[in-house]
């Protein structure tokens, strides 16, 4: 069977682009989110009218990027129904209702995020109205991402063993341990964190670049404040996400194993021309800690709005080193030393670029602001790109549903040779649970039920021409019991 | 499901007519040097900036409830359609940056360079458009498919047949011109109600400039309607017969009844203000010929059923609706200050919603005259039950002869059905077999006992 | 509503009809450009009584915030019960 074919790309690029260009702006909108509800606070709090008006551009900018994120999974979805129908129709099935429950979400906040902006000058005198359904956005982008991580981790980790069940109860839409699977808990801590952090050195960047392109006083003293104010909730959020990432790792160690080795020794896809992407990462991610940590110290001079004070400064950086040291232990020294390279190095650049700029950020901001980019880009590819690759594109999820054949080597601590030892052949199935297994697969068995005519051994070999799973004795027997009108 | 892609439909049309009509707006008003119609272009463009993201929103609603309900169909449709869907993603990509990038953001700045801003303008009026028109296409496939839908093992991506189908032409014309129609009226009835309240005389003036000239364009857009509609009929006649038995007298029809009940109102409502409004005779006359225009439908159109007798009952009773319609129109001319009367903008608020419920109407007769293929005898929907299959068979079967439409079998005397059904399949060209007689038998006993 | 005959009237250049949003400007904006630029001294924060915003804006924002909070605890409380009992 052959699928369409993506000139230039293939299928698996295509959707790779869709999905990391998706991801890039859907991330930054929930942290963009975040970022305009605390500005906001900030501004009627101390009565500073600056964070208010900045809040009201980075939400404008949000309304921008969320109908191209909107777009984006548009194209993302299609291009996954054109390219991979049955992977798609299969997951889309199984996880019918969060899917559906996702999209009302969608809908309540393009809604909310639309009034408001649109309200924001007619709201005047109703301020905490107004900032507390700025506010609202934020736990529904929290929801509906909770939701699509479930779907997301599923596919690297596909559950405690008991998904199978609901093939053989039917369709329901719905797998609670299937959505609820190992990694669905770390994804869901990583992404969270990761969005508010990206959104914040994002805005802080794109302070940056406001910084370069304004000769007006005034200008220059608003976009450093908030600047600052955007790199410090950028840093805050960003200092637990190697931590939550080690045990993220621990996790698929455990339960996704070749995809953790794949990441460790830089198999398959994660090395893209050469280059070791989940690697990269992590020096990108060293990069951002040591220079961020440079900026906070050389800020000590001259103490502003949203600057650490020194001792959190060296607590930070202790702690950090005292973490590589024993990722060092646990993984490799040559580990440690470069990240602690990429620390230092990125501590001497940022120091360097605010001395050169007599004090003025810009240069860090923007530069933390790419390294924030790259990193939710990298960190999205490396979790896809460690999934073990299929050579059939139509039969690449067929193993989730065959969990005796391959879910042990992604569940259990045991190597591929053992598992023959460890599990038993699966017990021969009969033809009512056959038709439940295998037709279920790309249909309703409402369809099988109400079909009017008896020429189920034509139907049958259509099938499996159409991709139905089923031997020839499979084949004759469920012929004969669905000729035979017996129940299924 | 159907509720989702009620609720994402009327936003989506009236986002591509304001699109379409705000850059042609704004030319007006940049060549008569009148800021009223930038005034109007530009709050049409801002509502559409408010709309576009729970549009969206409720639009990604749509695929995500077929894809979950209907996967089979997905698959195959979105195999079959592969680079149109691919092609309106970028449509809708490059409509986003020109609609908040470069035409409403920049507004106030382009004030001096106003014919570059216009073609901004025309550029996200083209992209929607050709969103619309990709979207039609697919549309237009589920009724009259120009070929089969491929299985998933068959790759096509591609395919001329099946997106320039039969009705496509009909129902990219026919929505073209129906959304413009329907998003003026109902803008202009909005518009009538703003007028009402306000107070302050120079706020005052522009409503009632706006609602003038959106409702009189909503107006005399939709005289193209019916001509459309006439050739969207045939169509579907040819190519989907059932279907349009379906609207002409089968299952849909009351649906189809009460759109041209709709029709009818905001025809009056409506052609009784603008003729009242306007002294000069242009948009009068425009509009008596418009209306004229429609007598030519109905001169084709047969005899309705309700209407006993001979044809010529039917002639007559159009005949004189028409012509008395004129003759109170042309009266009511006189009658100018009525219309700064309180009655006047809920009247004509009236008729826009009646204009809309219209054109909501359309969209699901044309689905239910589908019903139970979600393609046109390609594929079934899964849930179709055993009544809805026999009567589509019904017609399919029946309906190549019996052209009257299914009323006929109402007006036989003896319900004997078995042995009718009996003799029709001995008619030359009946090809129904034993299984299917049973089924016809059993549908006409439970339809017309 | 507006007398047919008289010709289209030009509005003076740069002037709009200012009634509809006399709402929406505060102090603020007089400092700053429409869409939140800095244009010179720190503006003060905008303060204004509550009966100055127009009351179809707030009541539409309850309404919305009611039903939108609803629907946030009404999902919270599925997910939380698909976990425990599914």
């Amino acid at each position: 069977m052959n699928g369409i074919e993506f000139p230039y790309l293939g299928a698996k690029w295509t959707i790779g682009a869709f999905g990391l260009l998706h991801t890039s702006v859907a991330s930054l909108a929930i942290g963009v989110a975040f970022v305009v509800t605390v500005a906001q606070i900030i501004a009627y709090r101390s009565r500073i009218h600056r964070y208010d008006q900045f809040a009201k551009r980075c939400q404008f900018f949000h309304v921008c990027i969320y109908n191209v994120g909107v777009v984006l999974a548009i194209g993302l979805i299609f291009s996954l129904s054109g390219l991979y129908p049955q992977f798609w129709s299969q997951l889309f099935t199984h996880f019918f209702w969060p899917f559906i429950v996702e999209e009302f979400l969608f809908f309540l906040l393009a809604t909310t995020l639309t009034f408001h902006y649109f309200f924001w000058d007619r709201m005047w005198g109703h301020k905490k109205l107004h900032i507390t359904l700025g506010a609202l956005l934020t736990p529904m982008f929290l929801l509906q991402f909770y939701i699509i991580n479930g779907i997301g981790s599923f596919m690297l980790t596909p559950g405690f063993g008991e998904s199978e069940a609901s093939l053989f109860r039917g369709i329901l839409g719905w797998d609670a341990r299937a959505f609820y699977n190992p990694s669905f808990l770390m994804l869901t801590f990583h992404r969270a964190l990761a969005n508010v952090s990206y959104a914040g050195f994002f805005l802080a960047g794109w302070c940056g670049v406001q910084l370069y392109l304004t000769n007006d006083r005034a200008r220059k003293e608003h976009y450093e404040d908030c600047g600052r104010l955007c790199f410090y909730i950028g840093f805050t959020a960003f200092l637990s996400l190697p931590v939550i990432g080690y045990f993220y790792a621990h996790v698929l160690m455990k339960h996704a194993s070749e995809a953790f080795w794949n990441l460790m020794l830089g198999q398959g896809d994660i090395m893209v021309g050469g280059v070791d992407t989940w690697w990269l990462k992590q020096l990108l991610v060293a990069l951002m800690l040591g220079s961020s940590l440079g900026y906070f110290r050389y800020t000590l001079r001259d103490p502003a709005p949203f600057t650490l004070p020194g001792i959190m400064v060296v607590s930070v950086a202790v702690f950090y080193l005292m973490f590589y040291v024993a990722m060092g232990m646990v993984m490799t020294w040559r580990f440690f030393w470069w990240m602690l390279a990429a620390v230092a190095g990125g501590a001497a650049l940022s120091w360097h670029m605010l001395s050169y700029g007599r004090g003025t950020a810009r240069a860090v901001y923007l530069f933390l602001g790419l390294l924030a980019f790259m990193t939710v880009v990298l960190g999205g590819y490396a979790r896809e790109a460690s999934r073990p690759r299929f050579v059939q594109r139509f039969s690449h999820y067929d193993s989730v549903y065959k969990p005796t054949e391959r879910q042990p080597v992604l569940m259990l601590p045991i190597t591929p040779e053992e598992l023959e030892t460890v599990l038993a052949p699966p017990p021969p199935m009969g033809p009512a649970a056959l038709i439940q297994s295998e037709c279920a697969r790309c249909h309703t068995l409402d369809r099988v039920r109400h079909y009017p005519k008896q020429d189920w051994e034509r139907v049958v070999a259509q099938m499996i021409v159409y991709g139905a799973r089923l031997t020839t004795e499979q084949a004759q027997s469920v012929t004969a019991h669905l000729s035979a009108g017996e129940p299924y | 499901m159907e509720e989702i892609t009620y609720s994402h439909i009327p936003i989506a049309t009236l986002i591509t007519a304001f699109l379409l009509l705000a850059p042609i707006f704004e030319w007006v008003g940049y060549r008569k040097g009148d800021l009223r119609y930038d005034r109007l272009a530009k709050s049409m463009v801002f509502f559409v900036m408010i709309l576009y993201a729970p549009g969206a929103a409720l639009g990604t609603g749509i695929p995500m409830f077929i894809m979950g309900l209907y996967p089979e169909f997905w698959s195959r449709f979105a195999n079959l359609f592969f680079w149109p869907l691919i092609a309106q993603f970028v449509f809708f990509l490059l409509d986003l940056i020109f609609l908040f990038f470069l035409y409403y953001l920049t507004w106030e700045r382009m004030m001096s360079r106003k014919p570059l801003h216009i073609f901004f303008g025309c550029m996200t009026a083209l992209f929607g458009l050709l969103i619309h028109a990709v979207w039609d296409g697919l549309g237009s496939y589920m009724m009259t498919p120009g070929r089969d839908l491929p299985m998933v093992n068959e790759a096509v991506g591609w395919s001329a047949a099946a997106l320039f189908n039969p009705t496509y032409p009909f129902l990219f014309l026919h929505r073209f011109f129906g959304n413009i129609s329907y998003s003026m009226l109902l803008t202009g009835g909005v518009l009538a109600l703003k007028y009402l309240r306000c107070k302050d005389p120079e706020e005052k003036e522009y409503f009632g400039f706006a609602t003038d000239l959106t409702f009189a364009i909503g107006f005399v857009t939709f005289f193209a309607m019916p001509f459309i509609g006439w050739g969207y009929a045939a169509a579907i006649q040819s190519n989907a017969p059932v279907v349009f038995h379906a609207i002409m007298g089968g299952h849909v029809s009351p649906h189809f009844t009460i759109k041209m009940i709709l029709i009818g109102i905001f025809l009056v409502l409506g052609g009784t203000y603008l003729f009242v409004r306007h002294p000069r005779k242009v948009l009068p006359l425009a509009l008596s010929a418009g209306i004229l225009s429609l007598y030519l439908v109905l001169h084709w159109h047969p005899p309705l059923d309700w209407l006993g007798g001979d044809p010529m009952v039917w002639r007559i009773t159009y005949t004189l609706l028409l012509v008395g319609f004129l003759i109170f129109l042309w009266m009511m001319r006189n009658r100018r200050k009525l219309t700064t009367q309180a009655p006047w903008p809920w009247t004509l608020f009236v008729a826009g919603l009646a204009a809309f419920f219209a054109f909501a109407l359309g969209g699901f007769v044309r689905s239910r005259g589908r019903s139970p293929y979600s393609v046109y005898k390609q594929i079934e929907k899964p849930e179709v039950t055993a009544r809805e299959a026999d009567r589509f068979l019904l017609y399919d079967k029946c309906l190549i002869c019996h052209l009257q439409g299914p009323n006929v079998f109402s007006r036989y005397e003896t319900r004997d059905w078995e042995r009718r059904v009996d003799r029709e399949r001995e008619r030359p060209g009946a090809d129904i077999s034993d299984e299917e007689a049973a089924r016809i038998v059993r549908i006409l006993q439970e339809l017309y006992p | 509503m507006n007398e047919p005959e008289k010709k289209p009237r030009s509005l003076p250049e740069g002037e709009e009809p200012e009634a509809e949003r006399a709402a929406d400007r505060t102090a603020a904006d007089a400092a700053s450009d429409p869409d939140g630029k800095p244009s010179g001294a720190e503006p003060p924060y905008p303060e204004r009584p509550p009966s100055e915003d127009p009351r179809w804006v707030i009541r539409t924002v309850w309404i919305w915030f009611g039903f939108a909070s609803f629907s946030v605890v009404f999902i919270v409380v599925l997910l939380v019960l698909g976990a425990l009992y599914d």
